[in-house]
Protein backbone atom coordinates (compact mmCIF):
# COMPACT_ATOMS: atom_id res chain seq x y z
CA UNK A 1 0.00 0.00 0.00
CA UNK A 2 1.10 3.39 -0.55
CA UNK A 3 1.54 6.19 1.47
CA UNK A 4 -0.97 8.23 0.41
CA UNK A 5 -4.54 6.18 1.03
CA UNK A 6 -8.11 7.55 0.42
CA UNK A 7 -10.72 5.57 1.78
CA UNK A 8 -13.75 5.68 -0.09
CA UNK A 9 -15.17 2.28 1.58
CA UNK A 10 -19.25 2.51 1.84
CA UNK A 11 -19.52 5.53 -0.81
CA UNK A 12 -21.50 5.49 -4.45
CA UNK A 13 -19.46 6.36 -7.76
CA UNK A 14 -18.68 9.21 -8.83
CA UNK A 15 -17.61 10.44 -4.81
CA UNK A 16 -14.32 7.98 -5.50
CA UNK A 17 -13.61 9.02 -8.45
CA UNK A 18 -14.16 12.90 -7.60
CA UNK A 19 -11.80 12.14 -4.12
CA UNK A 20 -9.32 10.01 -6.22
CA UNK A 21 -9.33 12.97 -9.08
CA UNK A 22 -8.97 15.93 -6.47
CA UNK A 23 -6.13 13.54 -4.52
CA UNK A 24 -3.82 13.03 -7.41
CA UNK A 25 -3.95 16.33 -8.96
CA UNK A 26 -2.21 17.26 -5.61
CA UNK A 27 0.43 14.88 -5.96
CA UNK A 28 3.83 14.99 -8.58
CA UNK A 29 4.16 12.75 -11.61
CA UNK A 30 5.68 9.22 -10.38
CA UNK A 31 4.06 9.24 -7.37
CA UNK A 32 1.32 6.74 -6.34
CA UNK A 33 -1.87 6.54 -3.70
CA UNK A 34 -4.23 3.56 -3.01
CA UNK A 35 -7.87 4.27 -3.15
CA UNK A 36 -10.18 1.73 -1.10
CA UNK A 37 -13.71 1.50 -2.65
CA UNK A 38 -15.97 -1.01 -2.37
CA UNK A 39 -18.71 0.44 -4.55
CA UNK A 40 -19.63 -1.94 -7.40
CA UNK A 41 -19.45 0.86 -9.97
CA UNK A 42 -15.64 1.14 -8.99
CA UNK A 43 -14.32 -1.55 -10.56
CA UNK A 44 -15.03 -0.30 -14.00
CA UNK A 45 -14.97 3.48 -13.16
CA UNK A 46 -11.29 3.52 -11.68
CA UNK A 47 -10.20 1.42 -14.81
CA UNK A 48 -12.11 3.87 -17.12
CA UNK A 49 -10.91 7.07 -15.81
CA UNK A 50 -7.37 6.15 -15.60
CA UNK A 51 -7.30 5.66 -19.51
CA UNK A 52 -9.49 8.87 -19.72
CA UNK A 53 -7.08 10.85 -17.65
CA UNK A 54 -3.65 9.22 -18.64
CA UNK A 55 -3.03 7.67 -15.11
CA UNK A 56 -1.57 4.34 -14.53
CA UNK A 57 -3.60 1.72 -13.18
CA UNK A 58 -0.76 -0.65 -11.23
CA UNK A 59 -2.97 -2.85 -9.67
CA UNK A 60 -6.60 -4.05 -8.77
CA UNK A 61 -7.34 -6.04 -6.11
CA UNK A 62 -10.22 -6.77 -4.13
CA UNK A 63 -11.62 -2.88 -4.27
CA UNK A 64 -7.86 -1.84 -3.61
CA UNK A 65 -6.63 0.36 -6.59
CA UNK A 66 -3.34 1.14 -7.04
CA UNK A 67 -2.58 4.60 -9.11
CA UNK A 68 0.29 6.36 -10.01
CA UNK A 69 0.08 9.89 -11.47
CA UNK A 70 1.64 9.70 -14.72
CA UNK A 71 0.32 13.09 -16.76
CA UNK B 1 -41.31 23.60 -19.28
CA UNK B 2 -41.89 22.09 -23.02
CA UNK B 3 -43.76 18.85 -23.72
CA UNK B 4 -41.71 16.16 -22.62
CA UNK B 5 -39.47 14.62 -25.61
CA UNK B 6 -39.49 10.49 -25.07
CA UNK B 7 -35.39 10.09 -26.25
CA UNK B 8 -35.71 6.32 -23.60
CA UNK B 9 -35.67 3.15 -25.18
CA UNK B 10 -39.98 3.21 -24.42
CA UNK B 11 -41.86 4.67 -27.07
CA UNK B 12 -45.77 4.60 -27.37
CA UNK B 13 -47.48 2.23 -29.52
CA UNK B 14 -47.28 3.25 -33.36
CA UNK B 15 -50.60 4.76 -34.09
CA UNK B 16 -51.14 2.73 -37.43
CA UNK B 17 -50.95 -0.49 -34.77
CA UNK B 18 -53.33 1.15 -32.46
CA UNK B 19 -56.38 1.81 -35.14
CA UNK B 20 -55.92 -2.09 -35.75
CA UNK B 21 -55.53 -3.14 -32.19
CA UNK B 22 -59.23 -1.60 -31.49
CA UNK B 23 -60.65 -2.74 -35.22
CA UNK B 24 -59.28 -5.94 -34.20
CA UNK B 25 -60.84 -6.82 -30.85
CA UNK B 26 -64.13 -6.93 -32.48
CA UNK B 27 -63.07 -9.79 -35.19
CA UNK B 28 -60.38 -11.39 -33.39
CA UNK B 29 -61.74 -13.07 -30.49
CA UNK B 30 -62.11 -16.52 -31.02
CA UNK B 31 -59.23 -19.40 -31.17
CA UNK B 32 -58.20 -19.99 -34.04
CA UNK B 33 -57.65 -23.88 -33.29
CA UNK B 34 -60.90 -24.27 -33.45
CA UNK B 35 -63.51 -24.70 -36.37
CA UNK B 36 -66.15 -22.09 -36.02
CA UNK B 37 -66.85 -19.80 -38.73
CA UNK B 38 -64.96 -16.83 -36.32
CA UNK B 39 -62.54 -19.53 -35.94
CA UNK B 40 -61.67 -19.09 -39.02
CA UNK B 41 -61.71 -15.30 -39.09
CA UNK B 42 -59.31 -15.71 -36.30
CA UNK B 43 -57.12 -17.94 -38.46
CA UNK B 44 -57.08 -16.06 -41.52
CA UNK B 45 -56.21 -12.68 -39.35
CA UNK B 46 -53.01 -14.47 -38.13
CA UNK B 47 -51.74 -15.75 -41.02
CA UNK B 48 -51.77 -12.86 -42.60
CA UNK B 49 -50.58 -11.18 -39.19
CA UNK B 50 -47.61 -13.54 -39.81
CA UNK B 51 -46.95 -13.41 -43.10
CA UNK B 52 -46.28 -9.88 -42.60
CA UNK B 53 -44.06 -9.83 -39.71
CA UNK B 54 -42.12 -12.44 -41.89
CA UNK B 55 -41.52 -10.26 -44.83
CA UNK B 56 -40.39 -7.33 -42.44
CA UNK B 57 -38.23 -9.52 -40.24
CA UNK B 58 -36.81 -11.43 -43.46
CA UNK B 59 -37.81 -14.89 -42.91
CA UNK B 60 -40.34 -17.27 -44.16
CA UNK B 61 -43.68 -17.25 -42.80
CA UNK B 62 -43.89 -21.24 -41.71
CA UNK B 63 -40.27 -20.16 -40.43
CA UNK B 64 -42.20 -18.04 -37.91
CA UNK B 65 -43.37 -17.99 -33.81
CA UNK B 66 -45.44 -15.95 -32.16
CA UNK B 67 -45.51 -16.31 -27.88
CA UNK B 68 -47.80 -13.80 -26.31
CA UNK B 69 -44.51 -11.93 -24.03
CA UNK B 70 -41.80 -10.32 -25.81
CA UNK B 71 -39.34 -11.54 -23.68
CA UNK B 72 -40.08 -14.73 -23.74
CA UNK B 73 -39.21 -14.67 -27.70
CA UNK B 74 -35.19 -14.70 -27.03
CA UNK B 75 -35.54 -17.48 -24.37
CA UNK B 76 -37.65 -19.86 -26.43
CA UNK B 77 -35.67 -19.86 -29.43
CA UNK B 78 -32.59 -20.43 -27.80
CA UNK B 79 -33.65 -23.17 -24.95
CA UNK B 80 -35.23 -24.88 -27.65
CA UNK B 81 -32.03 -24.53 -30.24
CA UNK B 82 -29.63 -25.81 -27.37
CA UNK B 83 -32.29 -28.48 -26.09
CA UNK B 84 -31.92 -29.99 -29.18
CA UNK B 85 -28.31 -30.88 -29.60
CA UNK B 86 -25.57 -31.35 -27.13
CA UNK B 87 -22.75 -28.59 -26.68
CA UNK B 88 -22.14 -25.72 -25.24
CA UNK B 89 -23.62 -21.92 -25.54
CA UNK B 90 -21.02 -19.11 -26.44
CA UNK B 91 -22.61 -15.78 -26.70
CA UNK B 92 -21.32 -12.19 -26.13
CA UNK B 93 -20.87 -9.91 -22.52
CA UNK B 94 -23.05 -7.48 -23.79
CA UNK B 95 -26.14 -9.21 -24.78
CA UNK B 96 -29.80 -8.56 -23.02
CA UNK B 97 -30.06 -10.29 -19.60
CA UNK B 98 -32.57 -12.92 -20.96
CA UNK B 99 -29.74 -14.62 -22.73
CA UNK B 100 -27.06 -13.80 -20.13
CA UNK B 101 -29.35 -15.84 -17.67
CA UNK B 102 -29.52 -18.98 -19.91
CA UNK B 103 -25.62 -18.55 -20.34
CA UNK B 104 -25.17 -18.27 -16.10
CA UNK B 105 -27.45 -21.46 -15.74
CA UNK B 106 -24.84 -23.52 -17.83
CA UNK B 107 -21.84 -23.34 -16.44
CA UNK B 108 -19.88 -24.19 -19.06
CA UNK B 109 -21.09 -21.18 -21.49
CA UNK B 110 -18.65 -18.85 -22.77
CA UNK B 111 -19.18 -15.00 -23.03
CA UNK B 112 -17.17 -13.40 -25.43
CA UNK B 113 -15.56 -9.75 -24.84
CA UNK B 114 -16.59 -6.83 -26.85
CA UNK B 115 -13.96 -3.89 -27.63
CA UNK B 116 -14.14 -0.27 -26.54
CA UNK B 117 -16.65 0.26 -29.22
CA UNK B 118 -18.70 -2.27 -28.04
CA UNK B 119 -18.49 -4.93 -31.03
CA UNK B 120 -17.85 -8.30 -30.84
CA UNK B 121 -14.28 -9.59 -30.89
CA UNK B 122 -14.03 -11.93 -33.69
CA UNK B 123 -10.38 -12.96 -32.78
CA UNK B 124 -12.00 -14.20 -29.71
CA UNK B 125 -14.78 -15.69 -30.56
CA UNK B 126 -12.52 -17.72 -33.31
CA UNK B 127 -10.56 -19.56 -30.48
CA UNK B 128 -13.80 -20.05 -28.52
CA UNK B 129 -15.28 -22.29 -31.29
CA UNK B 130 -15.05 -26.06 -31.61
CA UNK B 131 -17.17 -28.64 -32.25
CA UNK B 132 -18.05 -29.35 -28.79
CA UNK B 133 -20.25 -25.83 -29.13
CA UNK B 134 -23.75 -26.26 -29.48
CA UNK B 135 -25.28 -22.91 -30.25
CA UNK B 136 -23.88 -19.19 -30.69
CA UNK B 137 -26.12 -16.93 -29.81
CA UNK B 138 -25.62 -13.21 -30.77
CA UNK B 139 -27.64 -9.52 -30.93
CA UNK B 140 -27.78 -8.31 -34.32
CA UNK B 141 -27.37 -4.42 -32.42
CA UNK B 142 -26.72 -3.20 -28.65
CA UNK B 143 -29.64 -1.40 -27.18
CA UNK B 144 -27.85 0.44 -24.80
CA UNK B 145 -25.19 2.10 -27.28
CA UNK B 146 -26.36 0.95 -30.51
CA UNK B 147 -23.29 -0.72 -31.83
CA UNK B 148 -24.08 -3.11 -34.64
CA UNK B 149 -22.34 -6.43 -34.68
CA UNK B 150 -20.54 -8.65 -37.31
CA UNK B 151 -23.18 -10.92 -37.94
CA UNK B 152 -22.00 -12.06 -41.16
CA UNK B 153 -18.15 -12.99 -40.34
CA UNK B 154 -19.70 -13.91 -37.04
CA UNK B 155 -22.23 -16.62 -38.26
CA UNK B 156 -19.53 -17.29 -41.03
CA UNK B 157 -16.60 -18.96 -38.75
CA UNK B 158 -19.85 -20.48 -36.69
CA UNK B 159 -20.93 -22.11 -39.92
CA UNK B 160 -16.75 -23.82 -40.58
CA UNK B 161 -18.03 -25.96 -37.18
CA UNK B 162 -21.43 -26.63 -38.10
CA UNK B 163 -22.45 -24.43 -35.32
CA UNK B 164 -26.56 -23.11 -35.56
CA UNK B 165 -26.28 -19.42 -34.97
CA UNK B 166 -29.00 -17.93 -33.21
CA UNK B 167 -29.70 -14.00 -33.47
CA UNK B 168 -31.86 -11.56 -31.10
CA UNK B 169 -32.59 -9.16 -33.11
CA UNK B 170 -33.33 -6.64 -30.04
CA UNK B 171 -33.31 -3.08 -31.58
CA UNK B 172 -31.73 -4.60 -35.00
CA UNK B 173 -35.71 -6.22 -35.41
CA UNK B 174 -36.87 -4.57 -38.88
CA UNK B 175 -33.59 -2.82 -39.81
CA UNK B 176 -30.61 -4.92 -39.53
CA UNK B 177 -30.64 -7.99 -41.77
CA UNK B 178 -30.03 -11.25 -40.52
CA UNK B 179 -27.17 -13.38 -41.49
CA UNK B 180 -27.17 -15.74 -44.22
CA UNK B 181 -26.45 -18.57 -42.07
CA UNK B 182 -29.04 -17.61 -38.92
CA UNK B 183 -31.13 -20.57 -37.52
CA UNK B 184 -32.79 -19.26 -34.97
CA UNK B 185 -33.81 -15.58 -34.87
CA UNK B 186 -36.19 -13.64 -32.04
CA UNK B 187 -37.15 -10.22 -31.31
CA UNK B 188 -40.30 -8.40 -28.93
CA UNK B 189 -42.83 -6.25 -30.80
CA UNK B 190 -42.37 -2.97 -28.66
CA UNK B 191 -38.67 -2.18 -30.64
CA UNK B 192 -40.61 -1.75 -33.20
CA UNK B 193 -43.62 0.90 -31.39
CA UNK B 194 -45.77 -2.62 -31.67
CA UNK B 195 -47.71 -3.14 -28.60
CA UNK B 196 -46.45 -5.19 -25.07
CA UNK B 197 -47.27 -8.61 -24.69
CA UNK B 198 -45.93 -9.84 -28.38
CA UNK B 199 -42.71 -11.57 -28.88
CA UNK B 200 -41.28 -13.34 -32.50
CA UNK B 201 -39.12 -15.94 -32.86
CA UNK B 202 -38.18 -18.03 -36.26
CA UNK B 203 -36.69 -21.28 -36.87
CA UNK B 204 -35.32 -21.74 -39.94
CA UNK B 205 -36.47 -24.54 -42.46
CA UNK B 206 -34.18 -27.29 -41.42
CA UNK B 207 -32.57 -26.25 -38.19
CA UNK B 208 -32.95 -28.56 -35.00
CA UNK B 209 -35.39 -27.26 -32.23
CA UNK B 210 -36.89 -28.53 -29.41
CA UNK B 211 -40.08 -27.21 -26.93
CA UNK B 212 -38.08 -26.61 -24.27
CA UNK B 213 -41.04 -27.05 -21.47
CA UNK B 214 -43.42 -29.65 -20.76
CA UNK B 215 -45.99 -30.59 -23.15
CA UNK B 216 -48.05 -33.49 -24.11
CA UNK B 217 -47.47 -32.92 -28.00
CA UNK B 218 -45.07 -31.88 -30.24
CA UNK B 219 -45.25 -28.09 -30.75
CA UNK B 220 -43.37 -24.88 -31.63
CA UNK B 221 -45.54 -22.38 -30.11
CA UNK B 222 -46.60 -22.15 -26.38
CA UNK B 223 -50.28 -21.75 -27.29
CA UNK B 224 -52.83 -19.18 -27.58
CA UNK B 225 -52.10 -15.15 -28.07
CA UNK B 226 -54.01 -12.00 -28.48
CA UNK B 227 -54.54 -12.12 -32.18
CA UNK B 228 -55.34 -8.32 -31.97
CA UNK B 229 -51.69 -7.98 -30.23
CA UNK B 230 -50.72 -10.22 -33.02
CA UNK B 231 -52.15 -8.15 -36.01
CA UNK B 232 -51.37 -4.40 -34.23
CA UNK B 233 -47.26 -5.69 -33.92
CA UNK B 234 -47.74 -6.59 -37.63
CA UNK B 235 -49.05 -3.01 -38.72
CA UNK B 236 -46.81 -1.58 -36.53
CA UNK B 237 -43.82 -2.99 -37.63
CA UNK B 238 -44.91 -2.72 -41.28
CA UNK B 239 -45.74 1.14 -40.82
CA UNK B 240 -42.59 1.74 -38.20
CA UNK B 241 -40.41 0.34 -41.62
CA UNK B 242 -41.88 3.08 -43.64
CA UNK B 243 -41.14 5.91 -40.73
CA UNK B 244 -37.71 4.33 -40.40
CA UNK B 245 -36.80 4.08 -44.28
CA UNK B 246 -38.04 8.25 -44.35
CA UNK B 247 -36.39 8.82 -40.77
CA UNK B 248 -33.08 6.78 -40.79
CA UNK B 249 -31.01 9.48 -42.31
CA UNK B 250 -32.18 12.50 -40.09
CA UNK B 251 -31.78 10.53 -37.13
CA UNK B 252 -28.13 9.17 -37.95
CA UNK B 253 -27.21 12.88 -38.28
CA UNK B 254 -28.51 14.22 -35.10
CA UNK B 255 -26.84 11.12 -33.25
CA UNK B 256 -23.73 12.59 -35.18
CA UNK B 257 -24.84 15.89 -33.81
CA UNK B 258 -25.43 14.99 -29.86
CA UNK B 259 -22.18 13.06 -30.30
CA UNK B 260 -20.44 15.89 -30.62
CA UNK B 261 -21.47 18.35 -28.44
CA UNK B 262 -21.09 15.88 -25.86
CA UNK B 263 -17.89 14.89 -27.12
CA UNK B 264 -16.59 18.88 -26.55
CA UNK B 265 -17.34 19.12 -22.82
CA UNK B 266 -14.09 18.37 -20.96
CA UNK B 267 -13.74 14.69 -19.40
CA UNK B 268 -16.85 13.15 -21.56
CA UNK B 269 -16.69 9.42 -22.65
CA UNK B 270 -18.92 8.81 -25.84
CA UNK B 271 -19.42 5.33 -26.36
CA UNK B 272 -20.18 2.90 -29.06
CA UNK B 273 -19.42 3.14 -32.86
CA UNK B 274 -19.56 6.54 -34.85
CA UNK B 275 -20.61 5.26 -37.63
CA UNK B 276 -21.41 1.09 -37.62
CA UNK B 277 -24.36 1.76 -35.30
CA UNK B 278 -28.07 1.81 -35.62
CA UNK B 279 -29.15 5.61 -36.49
CA UNK B 280 -31.22 6.49 -32.87
CA UNK B 281 -29.09 5.49 -30.59
CA UNK B 282 -26.10 7.65 -28.76
CA UNK B 283 -25.02 7.08 -25.11
CA UNK B 284 -22.14 9.11 -23.05
CA UNK B 285 -20.74 9.14 -19.40
CA UNK B 286 -19.96 12.36 -17.45
CA UNK B 287 -16.85 12.01 -15.33
CA UNK B 288 -17.66 13.00 -11.72
CA UNK B 289 -21.38 13.18 -12.22
CA UNK B 290 -24.10 10.75 -10.91
CA UNK B 291 -26.89 9.26 -13.37
CA UNK B 292 -29.71 9.78 -11.57
CA UNK B 293 -29.08 13.54 -11.40
CA UNK B 294 -28.18 14.19 -14.61
CA UNK B 295 -31.17 12.16 -15.94
CA UNK B 296 -32.70 14.30 -13.43
CA UNK B 297 -31.69 17.61 -14.97
CA UNK B 298 -33.00 16.48 -18.50
CA UNK B 299 -36.09 16.18 -17.49
CA UNK B 300 -36.57 18.93 -15.71
CA UNK B 301 -35.65 20.32 -19.39
CA UNK B 302 -38.51 18.09 -20.53
CA UNK B 303 -36.30 15.54 -21.97
CA UNK B 304 -36.72 11.72 -20.68
CA UNK B 305 -33.56 9.88 -21.48
CA UNK B 306 -31.90 7.11 -20.04
CA UNK B 307 -29.08 6.00 -18.02
CA UNK B 308 -26.86 2.51 -17.21
CA UNK B 309 -25.52 4.35 -13.89
CA UNK B 310 -25.83 2.00 -10.84
CA UNK B 311 -27.38 4.84 -8.86
CA UNK B 312 -30.24 4.48 -11.60
CA UNK B 313 -30.95 0.83 -11.65
CA UNK B 314 -32.79 -1.48 -9.34
CA UNK B 315 -30.03 -3.68 -8.46
CA UNK B 316 -27.79 -0.68 -8.26
CA UNK B 317 -25.36 -1.84 -10.79
CA UNK B 318 -24.60 -0.51 -13.63
CA UNK B 319 -24.64 -1.43 -16.83
CA UNK B 320 -22.76 -5.11 -17.98
CA UNK B 321 -22.80 -3.48 -21.14
CA UNK B 322 -20.56 -0.23 -20.54
CA UNK B 323 -18.28 -2.44 -17.77
CA UNK B 324 -17.70 -5.23 -20.99
CA UNK B 325 -17.15 -2.11 -23.08
CA UNK B 326 -14.79 -0.41 -20.09
CA UNK B 327 -16.79 1.99 -20.54
CA UNK B 328 -16.92 4.80 -17.40
CA UNK B 329 -20.30 3.60 -15.79
CA UNK B 330 -21.54 6.25 -13.26
CA UNK B 331 -22.41 10.07 -15.36
CA UNK B 332 -24.34 7.58 -17.76
CA UNK B 333 -27.02 8.87 -20.34
CA UNK B 334 -28.78 6.98 -22.56
CA UNK B 335 -30.46 8.47 -25.88
CA UNK B 336 -32.89 6.66 -28.22
CA UNK B 337 -34.47 9.31 -30.65
CA UNK B 338 -37.57 8.71 -31.79
CA UNK B 339 -38.92 9.30 -35.55
CA UNK B 340 -39.80 12.84 -36.66
CA UNK B 341 -38.36 14.21 -33.58
CA UNK B 342 -37.83 17.93 -34.26
CA UNK B 343 -34.28 19.33 -35.44
CA UNK B 344 -34.94 22.47 -33.02
CA UNK B 345 -35.26 19.85 -30.05
CA UNK B 346 -32.05 18.37 -31.21
CA UNK B 347 -30.40 21.62 -30.84
CA UNK B 348 -32.02 22.27 -27.62
CA UNK B 349 -30.75 18.77 -26.17
CA UNK B 350 -27.26 19.56 -27.41
CA UNK B 351 -27.24 22.71 -25.50
CA UNK B 352 -28.24 21.43 -22.51
CA UNK B 353 -25.91 18.71 -22.19
CA UNK B 354 -23.03 21.00 -20.94
CA UNK B 355 -25.28 23.31 -18.67
CA UNK B 356 -26.73 19.77 -17.47
CA UNK B 357 -23.32 18.51 -16.92
CA UNK B 358 -22.04 21.53 -15.27
CA UNK B 359 -25.24 22.05 -12.75
CA UNK B 360 -24.67 18.07 -11.58
CA UNK B 361 -20.75 18.72 -11.37
CA UNK B 362 -21.35 21.54 -9.30
CA UNK B 363 -24.10 19.25 -6.95
CA UNK B 364 -21.54 16.79 -6.77
CA UNK B 365 -18.82 18.68 -5.73
CA UNK B 366 -20.49 20.39 -2.61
Amino acid sequence: MSKIVIDATGMACPLPIILLSQRISEMAVGERLTLLADDPAAIFDVPAWCRMTGNSLESNDNSTFEIRRTS
Amino acid sequence: MSAENRFDSDQPLHPKARQILLAAFDAGWADPRRRSRDAALARTLVSGAKESLAAGLGVRTDELCLVGEGSLSSTLALEGALLSRSGTLVTSRIERAEILAIAASRPDSVTIPVDFQGRLNLDALAKELHDGVGVLSLQAANGEVGTVQPLEDAAELATQYGIPVHIDLGVGAGRVQLPAQWSYASADSRTWCGPTGIGVYAIKTGARWRYPWVTSQERREVGTYSIPLALAAAAALESWQEDEKAEAERLFKFVAQIRQAANSVLDVDVVGDPLERVPNIVTFSAMYCDGESLVEEFGREGFSVGSGSACTSDQLQPSHVLAAMGALTHGNVRVSLPHFVLGEEINRFCNIIPVAIANVRRQVQR
